[in-house]
């Protein structure tokens, strides 16, 4: 059974990988290559001004998200004293938190870094086709590709479009809080939402069914981490709501292409055999 | 030709096991491409990372 799961997901997720790397190229790219451009923009205007004011702020967190950056549009002053709805979090962090540290390899732009993104969107695809046929296989019914669909629909909502509800896909340069938080409530958002479904789609009695709706929610009721000042440095509001959009659809042709191979490749015999 | 198919009937505990070998190998590959911090990880997976939505810098 184990070859079997590992055939699918293999073949599913490499092939995923590829088609949402293709994808990628049309919108989500091109945007991240913009974004960097106002990243490094804001880089170079916060080292001049640590060159320029207190060296104790040089490194680590800024104290507060606003002031210390040039805005060109000037939300600055203007929102720095409105409440926000999320402003649960740790509100220290600011873009300054990137440690980008210049030393560590990177792959050059052009043809390696896009081989390396390929690479990632493999490991991506098989890691999550792996996902995917492992609950195949433990519904243990027989699929067909039509099934297949769904269950990459139901994996699109569990790990792309119900963690984006509270944590929106980022551009580099965005300001947000800190990593490790954000990324232990993508993980119980994600984690949450798949049990969820399972259980609303497989349990039966409604009790299954409010258990796999309470474990939905409790991430998005508990709120996901946030800052005071949501997009700060000089990374414009359009650009990082057109890399939402274009981030959650290209997710969505993902999960699709995924469900509808896994579903196909795990056709080929009835589950019930070996 | 004579094609034997062996149909060997799975239990469940054989495809919780499987199921269960799937999941945490899915789960380290994801961990690597999508969370690890190792900065050359970081890097190399960075856009990808973007795209889909994890939690990156």
């Amino acid at each position: 059974m184990i070859q079997r799961i590992l055939f699918a997901a293999i073949f599913a997720g490499v092939l995923g990988g590829v088609f949402v790397s293709a994808a990628q190229h049309l919108k989500v790219t091109p945007l991240i290559l913009e974004a960097e451009t106002y990243e490094e923009m804001d880089a170079a205007t916060t080292a001049s001004q640590t060159l320029a004011t207190a060296p104790e702020t040089a490194s680590g967190t800024l104290a507060t998200a606003a002031p210390d950056h040039d805005h060109a549009h000037d939300h600055a002053g203007a929102t720095a004293n409105t409440t926000h709805d999320h402003d649960h979090g740790d509100a220290t962090t600011t873009a300054s938190d990137h440690h980008h540290d210049e030393n560590a390899w990177a792959p050059q732009d052009g043809f390696e870094r896009i081989s390396y993104t390929l690479l990632a969107n493999i490991v991506i695809g098989v890691g999550y086709a792996l996902l995917l046929c492992a609950g195949i296989v433990l519904r243990g019914k027989d699929i067909t590709i039509r099934q297949g669909l769904m269950w990459g629909v139901c994996g699109f909502l569990a790990f792309s479009l119900l963690p984006s509800l509270g944590l929106p896909p980022e551009l580099p340069g965005s300001v947000s809080a800190p990593l490790e938080a954000r990324q232990i409530w993508w993980l119980s958002a994600a984690i949450g939402g798949a049990a969820g479904l399972a259980l609303i789609a497989f349990g039966r009695g409604w009790i299954y069914k409010l258990v796999g709706l309470v474990a939905i929610v409790t991430p998005h009721l508990y709120g996901a981490p946030h800052v005071a000042e949501a997009l700060g440095g000089s990374l414009p509001a359009e650009l990082a709501a057109e890399f939402a959009i274009a981030s959650i659809i290209t997710s969505a042709g993902f999960w699709l292409v995924l469900g509808g191979l896994s579903g196909a490749f795990l056709a080929r015999k009835p589950l019930s055999q070996a | 030709m004579t094609t034997a198919t062996k149909t060997v009937s799975l239990g469940i505990s054989q495809r919780i096991a499987a199921a269960a070998v799937a999941m945490v190998l899915g789960g380290v590959l994801l961990y690597g491409a999508g969370f690890a911090s190792a900065n050359t990880l970081h890097n190399a997976a960075h856009d990808g990372r973007h795209a889909f939505a994890f939690p990156c810098h």
